[in-house]
């Protein structure tokens, strides 16, 4: 028996969207991986985060003080644009480091649950 | 040749049981020039031997008891006219396979006289070099070179991530496990990096020698020759390092997919890259084994198979909204997998369009063009198989595991 149209026709109708998977476009994430490494040099705190597309910082700190968080997330960046110059463009490292002051600013001010995301 | 067991025909090919849990498929053919042996252990997945298991093949190519460095097994192989060898880890539906295999030159054109006169037999020096790659690794006080170990590692560790690094197939990979959350059948056959940091050299080996008692295995061998191995195999028989389990691991009862979700599951990754990739999976219940599997093949053919498809035609060509856009069956899920590469603002418009040409089909909206397209391509590409000895031993495998067609021919003459 020769595969049919119909029988084609009757797969399709057996066919049942079962799962949707995006692997997202990420253009850095390397700031998480900075972090992951000084987090234990230098704040013996539970820090996360990830600067992606150079625009958008998220930030999730664990029970880190401001200055740590600060001296953490500066070193990062700067470590990360001398180590990765052509990924990261000057202008988008200066919004960094300003997000960087203004958002350990925030933490003093609010706690950390006020800027989980913010844009640069 | 003195046979052991049971011998019938597969296909093309000749099976022998040597003993009960091995046996030995040949197809000794004149229209290679090289006579290729594959030696296939088949694993039933467990998550905390996953990774070790990855790591054998890699750690087998460098040495043997008896020739224990890289620049030793180099050296025979060329003794053996430039022969070449090849292990590697990968899954087969739900089963992770570990494959040892060896091509050399079919004996029938080695001549003497151009050549020079081989010292013994060529297949069985060939054959016994493999099995030695498989069984008798190179060890220090019963373990891998713990020096070995820790290069192999992490070389290891680069190649996960650099499988990562190749987003359309870690994409459809993640999708699978994704599938499969709570069952280690449904993880990649390369293991895990988290894994990798928890096998030691000692370890290792003890999983492999238990592995080698327990499990399935099959030897195949392609070419000229082929019948040599079976003498050589029935004639002296195999050594293993711990004997054989009087119980073998039944890889039929690991074969029944995970049950799937009730919903449509949603998972997001992110991760570097120049796009996003979007992978969807359809669920048929056409399985590997099923009479209706061609129909699944052609359905896939007709949906994304091809450039004439349905996803390149309209996703790509007529919306401009992939850079790639196709599909793929998993037989053993019994899954057709769309899979795109975007620009993220696109997603959901992208997802409407992939399930409207499902639902085109559905309708019946299938032009003869687009069957008669379908049929060529399907056969052309089955066909092509047949012409590389990997790609038949391959096909043989997976019937040997699930049962179905097989030979490509009997897919063929249904289309």
């Amino acid at each position: 028996m020769k595969v049919t149209k119909q029988d084609i026709v009757d797969v399709a109708s057996q066919a049942e969207l079962k799962a949707v998977y995006a692997l997202r476009r990420r253009v850095m994430m390397l700031l998480l991986n900075r972090l992951t490494t000084l987090k234990d040099d230098l704040l013996n705190e539970e820090i996360h985060g990830a600067i992606i597309d150079g625009i958008t910082v998220f930030v999730l700190p664990k029970k880190a003080s401001a200055e740590n968080m600060q001296k953490s997330l500066l070193t990062t960046a700067l470590t990360t644009m001398l180590l990765y110059p052509t990924v990261h463009r000057p202008r988008s490292m200066f919004r960094l480091v300003s997000l960087i002051f203004w958002s350990t600013r925030c933490l003093k001010s609010h706690g950390a649950r006020h800027f989980r995301h913010l844009q640069v | 040749m003195g046979e052991v067991g049971a011998n019938q025909n597969e296909g093309w090919f000749k099976t022998v049981t040597i003993e009960p849990g091995i046996v030995f498929r040949y197809l000794p053919e004149s229209k290679w020039k090289t006579l290729s042996i594959n030696v296939f252990c088949q694993v039933p997945v467990v998550e905390d031997r996953l990774t070790s298991l990855a790591l054998v093949p890699r750690l087998a190519r460098r040495g043997t008891e008896s020739l224990p460095t890289l620049q030793a097994m180099s050296r025979f192989l060329e003794e053996m006219y430039g022969a070449g060898i090849g292990a590697d880890a990968r899954k087969v539906g739900p089963i992770q396979v570990i494959r040892f295999g060896i091509d050399i030159p079919s004996p029938e054109y080695l001549d003497a006289v151009i050549f020079g006169k081989p010292d013994g037999s060529i297949v069985s020096k060939a054959l016994s070099f493999i099995w030695d790659v498989a069984t008798r690794p190179y060890l220090e006080n019963g373990a891998y070179s713990r020096d070995t170990f820790d290069v192999e590692r992490n070389d290891h560790r680069r190649d996960i991530i650099g499988m990562i690094n190749n987003r359309p197939s870690y994409a459809a990979v993640r999708l699978v496990e994704e599938l499969s959350r709570g069952d280690p059948r449904g993880l990649p056959a390369w293991g895990s990096l988290d894994g990798l940091d928890s096998v030691d050299p000692k370890t290792t080996w003890e999983i492999w020698k238990e592995t080698l008692s327990h499990c399935p295995i099959s030897i195949y061998a392609v070419g000229e020759g082929a019948c040599e191995v079976g003498e050589i195999l029935s004639k002296n028989g195999l050594e293993f390092p711990c004997g054989r389990a009087d119980h073998i691991w039944d890889i039929g009862k690991e074969l029944a997919p995970p049950a799937l979700p009730q919903d449509v599951l949603r998972v997001e990754d992110c991760l570097s890259g120049a796009q996003t990739i979007l992978c969807m999976a359809f669920y048929t219940g056409i399985r590997e084994g099923d009479p209706r599997l061609p129909a699944l093949l052609f359905c896939d053919g007709i949906l994304g198979g091809f450039p004439h498809s349905k996803l390149f035609s309209v996703v790509r060509e007529k919306e401009s909204l992939a850079y790639f856009a196709d599909t793929s069956p998993n037989t053993w899920r019994g899954l057709i997998m769309a899979i795109a590469g975007i620009s993220d603002e696109d997603r959901s418009r992208v997802e409407d369009l992939i399930v409207q040409q499902v639902e085109a089909v559905r309708r019946g909206e299938i032009s003869q063009q687009e069957m008669d397209n379908t049929r060529i391509g399907l056969i052309r590409r089955l066909r092509t198989e047949s012409d590389s000895q990997s790609s038949l031993v391959r096909r043989l495998l997976t019937h040997e595991i699930f049962g179905g067609a097989p030979t490509e021919e009997e897919i063929v003459r249904v289309f």
